[in-house]
This record gives structure tokens, sequence and C-alpha cells, in this order.
């Protein structure tokens, strides 16, 4: 039985989308829980329909849209940490425009393209099954300069997330650093769009770290525990749609999403328990 | 003698409500200074305008020496408790740690050094025991004196605190305000506050701002 559930791991697309599972689940554990903790999944959400801007643009171009989404991703997290900065007042209806528009592009440069159209979808809900070694390769080099960028600015990082005023006390970029944390979104955005597709991006880089805020008081272990909990939820979700023939990066989400219930009501139960223990 | 913190014709107003006209103020070293007054008479602008995060219409605030918005590395400031998401994943220490950070801190560990300054800050406080709980889970009190701790760690010469005693019982207001007085002995401390009654009795000078900019009187050294 577990024979002929697993059996698909001898297929390499399926081993290429395990490992693609892995590189996401790193970057979305880590950079998540600073999303989380920061509050920021709209501006996260902003990112990431821009990206599809970005993406419909090069593929109109004829250009690698992981390229485009890159550049598109990096771009917005510039004009999103420059409206924070300049016009914090006006910054949720921004967000929402940038949100909308970035999406209209996408949708109307990848309609203009001649040829048949598949890539659209694979775009909103990704394609983990069609993951090649150059798409590896890049999500490797990606996940590495996210890691590395957050190691020499972790204390930093946390400094602002926890208290920006005494950040710029203290003398911290608090700017520069803020628009840096949201380049690190961007990258890990198109990670997880290559992996989960646009629409359930957010999905991924909130779900885990809330689960994994839940049950921890430290940082880092909560960008851990987030990786691990992602990493479960994608390779999971892989053997469930697999076996039932459904799509892959629904099935995560939908994993993820009952987990954060199931864990936010234990965490209710044991305070409620805890509560009535201590008033004997 | 040099001020440690000088403001001089400061004007500041939100758009168009002037809420500081023309305030003339100067702190020694080894004053306590109880900025009190009603809401919305300018305490906490006057707070934020000497740590340098506002900018004045009219005037000039300098601390040590400084313009204000250059000094922030030689202040010890302690905002409210209540201003801090109680999810955040973050023990007491590593608050108290956050003191001790500057913008040359790269990579996740803090020095010896660091970790000394943190905990005698903590002893002097005596909220050593609470080190490894989650700042969160902290009452009232014991948060608003991990925060002076905090502020504590980098050895400040100025300490300027915001409403210390908001949200906090009265035994343990009163606690806060001897604590901050045993403090003064070493360092110079202004202090915001709504309850005039209390502070009057452990601040050294006492700055009173009633929003009606007239009958603002000039801040003069007891």
């Amino acid at each position: 039985m577990v024979e002929s559930i697993l059996g698909f791991l001898k297929y390499e697309f399926i081993q290429n989308a395990a490992f693609a599972g892995l590189l996401a689940s790193i970057a979305a554990g880590v950079v998540g829980s600073y999303v989380v903790i920061k509050r920021i999944t709209l501006i996260s959400g902003g990112i990431a329909h821009t990206v599809l801007g970005g993406m419909g643009i090069a593929y109109y171009l004829g250009k690698e849209p992981l390229a485009g989404a890159i550049v598109a991703a990096i771009f917005s997290a510039f004009l999103l940490g420059l409206v924070n900065l300049k016009a914090k007042q006006h910054e949720d209806t921004i967000i929402g425009a940038l949100w909308a528009v970035g999406m209209a592009l996408g949708v109307i440069f990848m309609a203009l393209t001649p040829g048949y159209n598949v890539d659209l979808m694979s775009f909103l809900f990704g394609n983990i099954l069609m993951v090649t070694h150059p798409i590896l390769r890049l999500l490797f080099y990606l996940d590495t300069a996210i890691l590395l960028v957050v190691a020499i600015f972790y204390r930093q990082f946390k400094l602002i997330c926890f208290d920006e005023e005494l950040a710029r006390l203290q003398g911290l970029h608090v700017e520069a650093l803020y628009v840096l944390l949201l380049c690190l979104i961007a990258l890990t955005v198109v990670i997880l769009i290559k992996v989960v597709g646009l629409i359930l991006v957010i999905a991924l880089l909130t779900l885990p770290a809330a689960v994994a805020g839940l049950f921890t008081h430290s940082l880092g272990r909560m960008m851990g525990l987030a990786a691990a909990l992602s990493l479960f939820f994608t390779w999971s979700g892989l053997v469930i749609s697999y076996n039932l023939n459904l799509p892959a990066g629904a099935v995560m989400v939908i994993t993820a999403g009952v987990s954060y219930l199931a864990a936010l009501s234990w965490k209710r139960l044991d305070q409620k328990s805890r509560r009535e223990e201590s008033s004997f | 003698m040099a001020a440690v913190v000088e403001l001089n014709g400061v004007d500041f107003s939100y758009g168009s409500r002037l809420v500081l006209g023309n305030i003339e103020l100067a702190v020694f070293e080894n004053d306590f200074l109880a900025v009190v007054g009603p809401n919305g008479s300018g305490k906490t602008t006057l707070l934020r305008l000497i740590l340098g995060f506002l900018i004045p219409d009219q005037g000039r605030v300098s601390v040590f020496g400084l313009p204000a918005d250059k000094a922030g590395t030689h202040i010890g400031y302690v905002p409210q408790h209540g201003n801090f998401d109680a999810g955040f994943p973050i023990s007491a220490l590593e608050v108290v740690l956050m003191g001790r950070l500057h913008g040359r801190a790269f990579l996740p560990r803090y020095s010896e050094g660091d970790y000394r300054s943190a905990e005698s800050a903590m002893h002097a406080l005596r909220v050593y025991d609470l080190a490894h709980r989650p700042f969160g889970a902290l009452s009232g009190g014991q948060k608003q004196r991990i925060l002076i701790a905090r502020a504590l760690a980098a050895a400040p010469k100025l300490l300027v605190l915001d409403e210390p005693t908001a949200g906090v019982d009265e035994a343990t207001e009163k606690d806060i305000w001897e604590l901050l007085a045993r403090l003064n002995e070493e360092v110079t401390i202004i202090v915001v506050s709504h309850n005039a009654a209390l502070i009057a009795q452990y601040a050294k000078e006492v700055l009173y701002l009633d929003g009606s900019l007239k009958q603002q009187p000039g801040y003069s050294l007891v």
C-alpha cells in the first residue's frame, strides 16, 4: 500500500517537484515569519500580484517569465517601500491599486502573446510538476541569497519588526532595512509562484509561519518550525494530489489552512484548560 | 554648564493646529524632569521632538549639543509597554539585548559584552528571573521594567520615558517612581506623565503643559 502511494517517487519530475517543495519551504518559513510578525501580509500580496505583470511582459517579449518575475518583484518592493515611507496614510489604497494593475497587466500581455495560452493557469495556480533542472538551480540560488541576507541582518530585521522607533534611535538604517526585507519577500514570492502559483502564494507565505508562531516564542525556532511545516504541507500535498488526481498547489494550501485552524483551536482549548486549572 | 537637552523657541504644529508654541527648555545633568498635563497638551509631542522623531517648525532642539535627530544613540528611550504586539516571538532577555544593537551589528549572535550589560541591567531592575519568559506574557509592570532595563543596557546618560506607569496598578506605579528616583543618581531623566500629583513627589523639576499656549510658563530650574 505504502509502495503504491509513494511509488510515484521513481519519476524524475516528481523528484524535481519534491526538491522544489523543499526550496520553497525554506524560503517560505524564514521570510514568512517576518511577514507574520511585522504584519505585512497585504504588502506581500501586492508584491505577488505585481509579479504577474512582470511575468506577462517577459512572456510577451519571449523572455523567461521567471526573469520578468524577479525584475517586477524587486521593482514593486522598492515602490511599496517608498509608499510606506512617503505616503503612509494612503498605503493600503495604493497597495490595492498596484495589486489590481499588476495582475491586469499580466493578463493583457499574456493575451497579446500569440500562440496557445496554457501558461496563465500555471502562473495563477503553479505547476510544481513542470519544474525543470535549470529552474531548480535558479530557485536554489534565490534561496541561498535569501538565507545569506537574513543571516547577516537577522538582529536588525528583528528590531525593525519589534520596535521601529528604537531601531531609528539606535542608528539603524530603518528605511533601507525595510526595503531590503520587502526585496526578500519579493524573491520568496517568485519561488512560491513556481510551486503553488500566484493565487496561493500568500497562503504558503503566512500559514506555516502563523502556525509556528503559536508554538514558540523565539523567532529562530519560529522560522525553523515554519519551514518544516511548509515542507510537510507541500510534500503531503504532492502525495495527495498525485493519488487523487487533484491540482497540487490547491491541495497544499488546503492542508495548510486546515492545520492552521486546528492549531488555533488547540491553542484556544489549551489556554482555556490552563486558566481553569489555575483558578482552582 | 552645558545643557543635556535644550529647546530654543520651539514651535510645533500638526497641520494647522499649533501644539507647542515658543518653548524654551533647558535640562541639565542629573535633572529629573517630569512633563505633566492633560491629554492633547503636547507632552508626547515634546518628548518626540527631544527624541528627534519630529522636527520643529521653528526653533532648535539640541541633545548633548547635537541636533536631536543625530543624538539618538545617546538616549535611553522607554516607550509605553502597551505599544507592543503580545504575540511577538521574543524573550524578555532578547528585548533587553536589543538595547545594545546598533547599525553595524551583523549576524545573529550578540557578544559576551552585550550579554553582560543586558544581564546586569536586568539585575539592577530585579527582573533577571524573567529573562527567558516570553515578553508578551509578562504583566504591565514587568514589561515596563524590562523596557527600562533595555534602555539602561546601553549605559545612556539620558533616560527618556513616555508614561511609564500607564496601565499598571498603584503599588507598581510607586515602585517605578522610586526606582527612577534611584536611577537618577546616575542618569538625567525626562519623564512624561498624566499623574501630576504623584510624580511631583519624586521629580526634581516639573514642566506643566496645559494645552493653552498663552499660559505656558517658561521652564526654569528649581
